[in-house]
């Protein structure tokens, strides 16, 4: 179950990427404390900083530390009445709530500024048919990578 | 007093007339949800639950409340994103720097002219669907990057100069700019819209700049670039090291517009797997759209002149008489197998469809359980958790859809147990390497020609086995023989780790794992099937379902009767 989980789970994070490289530099199990919205040469990008609970997994380079900052294509601008999506970006990325977030970094490689892929967010959301029993084997298997 | 009372019910018919303008249809298929709003608040998707059960509530309250004023809200407002000048849609393409990049010579400078074909093909394709009342205007040249709020739709291969927002290894990005309420602030100005609008849209390729992403054409490969760009901007970084790039590929220029063109059309992605503009992974050069894609835009923007011999089907889709939400809802030519459209039930499981040509069709209602999966549907749902305790419920008779007419059909499904199915497909053993050269890709669907034989094509899910039920493919035309149990591998993990060879121990090497690695782990192995796939040389092309029926009737697997498919999950190519 777990295992087709996962290789549903990294077929579907290709979507509209065919041919990407699926590189998950960490895996953390924590929460969004703050949001906030930047313009980058005339691109809207939303920076989250997580707390970080449990790291899972993560790549030799990547430290362990407490806060991360996540960067995201795309902006919901309620003052200007207008929401700007990437599709490659997930579609909801929950504030103040524990998720598990799969973290990427592109070329930059800058240290502890990572990015997410459209399924790079599990929350509580029963659409895999994750139970609290198989997301905890769901940590295991990730723990043996 | 009169007077006051006619002011009063003009005001409230005007606020229904304006309610009723944010009210789209009630059909989630093909469209992209922007927001949802109830009681004037965008909703939040952790909060939509309570939303629904309030609404629930305040219907009840309503009804005994007499007076207007004191009517609690109880309407959930569905914005979906829609162009507001389909006729007349101007993208710009920014070829000013685009040189070609080859596996063997990533410098080798071309014309753009290959870059400006590959986009205006796929251009023309959504153009051309005379079902649809859309057209675009001459491509113009641009020079610039993506901005969703300059209200130019550029396509281009300049990379970002933001790229911390883009993960590694994506080769397009989509930016959508839509408007959420009826006042926006846009281009620096306020103005009036309806909401949903689409207000800009961008298609940036290679929006990374990944050196060992080099996208293709029919007539070579591209890179942007040219010398007197530096690699920080986008260019082509002459010292970039490609010997740690897995492959130097990325996909079809052309293939790849087409979805970004859907998604700057406002469309959903199809949950039929040969569709164009789906979002499961696969490699297809495509250059014609499936009768699916034509369909969905059709039903944002219908050419009423040229729908007089198609119909419309709406319904429900009900487990326990109950509603069922996120069914696909799908439509099978019963004359060639061909998955023609099809819908995903909206939160009170309703589903509509318009633009389908009259003629029969089986239609079958299914979980998004795989290959495509809620998540895949891009901008639909928000956190809309679609219901997936259920097998597919395909409707007992035959459904005939007539012109200019509409067809109401239910469809029952039943519970979930334990003898259902779930199918997948491969069409090679995966491993990691696999894995990240191909993205996904090998997936489905799986193309096979007139007059071709696939062998040991391997199926995989719970409970496919020839124990259990039978195999099939949709339609006249596609055999299958020599179907095997077989163990399937079907983890992508094949776990290597650093290694070096020691006087006394070597290390277990595998051409699977780089060379100063060996292997520590072996990909899962679970239950499926093999079999031969053979396409007759007459046979028309187009998508087919693949499907898996159940045939036990005893009582410790009671499969008889229920099914699982791949819908779309094979293509017969011209």
């Amino acid at each position: 179950m777990i295992a087709k989980f996962l290789l549903v789970l990294l077929f579907i994070s290709s979507n509209n990427h065919c041919y990407a490289n699926q590189d998950y530099q960490a895996i953390v199990l924590g929460k969004i404390i703050k949001k906030e919205v930047k313009v980058v040469n005339n691109t809207y990008l939303t920076e989250y900083k997580l707390k970080t609970k449990k790291w899972f997994f993560k790549k030799d380079a990547i430290k362990k530390t407490k806060f991360i900052t996540i960067k995201v294509l795309g902006a919901d601008l309620p003052e200007k009445g207008i929401v700007i999506k990437a599709s490659t970006t997930p579609d909801y990325i929950p504030v103040g709530k524990e998720a598990i977030f799969f973290l990427e970094q592109n070329k930059l490689r800058q240290p502890n500024i990572f990015t997410l892929s459209k399924n790079g967010v599990i929350y509580n959301d029963s659409s895999f048919k994750l139970k609290p029993s198989e997301i905890e084997h769901l940590y295991q298997e990730i723990e043996e990578l | 007093m009169k007077f006051r009372f006619f002011l009063l019910v003009i005001f409230y018919a005007m606020v229904v007339v304006c309610l009723l303008c944010l009210t789209p249809t009630n059909s989630y298929a093909f469209t992209r949800i922007v927001d949802l709003v109830f009681d004037g608040m965008s909703v939040e998707p952790d909060k939509l639950q309570e939303v629904l059960s309030t609404i629930k509530k305040n219907k009840i309250k309503n009804k005994k409340i007499k007076n207007l004023k004191k009517l609690k809200p109880d309407k959930l407002f569905v914005i979906t994103a829609k162009r507001s000048n389909p006729k007349n849609i101007q993208l710009e393409i920014d070829t000013s720097e685009v040189v070609v990049k080859s596996n063997s010579d990533i410098q080798a400078p071309i014309s753009n002219q290959g870059f400006l074909d590959a986009v205006s093909e796929a251009i023309s394709l959504w153009g051309n669907v005379n079902i649809a009342d859309i057209s675009f205007a001459p491509l113009k040249f641009a020079s610039g990057q993506a901005d969703p709020n300059d209200g130019r739709n550029i396509i281009t291969f300049r990379g970002i100069k933001a790229p911390e927002g883009v993960a590694a290894g994506s080769n397009v990005v989509t930016i959508v700019n839509y408007a959420r309420t009826d006042t926006v602030q846009f281009m620096n100005k306020l103005i009036m819209v309806k909401p949903g609008t689409i207000l800009d849209a961008d298609i940036v390729y290679d929006p990374t700049n990944d050196p060992c992403l080099a996208l293709e054409t029919t007539t070579g490969d591209f890179k942007i670039g040219g010398e007197n760009v530096s690699a920080a901007e986008g260019g082509v970084d002459p010292q970039a090291d490609l010997s740690s790039c897995q492959a130097v590929s990325g996909g079809d220029i052309t293939d790849i517009a087409v979805q970004g063109i859907a998604s700057v059309l406002g469309l959903e992605s199809s949950a039929i797997v040969s569709a164009a503009n789906t979002h499961v992974a696969q490699i297809m050069e495509r250059y014609a759209l499936t009768n699916d894609d034509k369909i969905s835009v059709a039903n944002l923007y219908p050419a009423i002149e040229n729908l007089k011999d198609r119909g419309t089907i709406k319904g429900k889709v009900l487990l326990n008489k109950k509603p069922v939400r996120g069914a696909h809802v799908v439509l099978e030519d019963t004359m060639t197998g061909e998955p023609v459209t099809s819908a995903v039930t909206t939160i009170s499981g309703n589903f509509i469809i318009k633009a389908i040509p009259a003629g029969t069709y089986t239609a079958y209602a299914e979980p998004l359980d795989g290959p495509i999966r809620k998540n895949a549907l891009m901008l639909n749902f928000f956190t809309f958790t679609p219901d997936l305790n259920f097998t597919t419920g395909v409707n007992p008779t035959p459904v005939t859809i007539s012109s200019q007419k509409t067809t109401s059909l239910n469809i029952e499904v039943k519970e979930l147990s334990a003898s259902a199915f779930n199918i997948n497909v491969q069409t090679s053993a995966l491993n990691e390497t696999d894995i990240n050269a191909a993205g996904g890709a090998a997936l489905a669907p799986i193309r096979i020609m007139p007059g071709e034989t696939l062998t040991n094509v391997q199926f995989w899910g719970d409970n496919i086995s020839t124990d259990f039920g039978t195999l099939s493919i949709s339609g006249p035309g596609v055999t299958l023989s020599n179907i095997k149990n077989a163990s399937i591998p079907v983890s992508p993990f094949v776990r290597c780790s650093n290694c070096e060879d020691t006087p006394t121990t070597m290390c277990k090497r595998d051409s699977r794992c780089p060379d100063t690695q060996e292997i520590t782990a072996e990909p899962d192995q679970i239950p499926g099937l093999t079999a031969d796939i053979t396409c007759d040389p007459a046979t028309a092309p187009g998508p087919r379902n693949i499907i898996f029926t159940g045939d036990q009737v005893d009582m410790t697997h009671p499969s008889f009767g229920l099914r699982d498919q791949i819908t779309g999950g094979l293509v017969i190519t011209e």
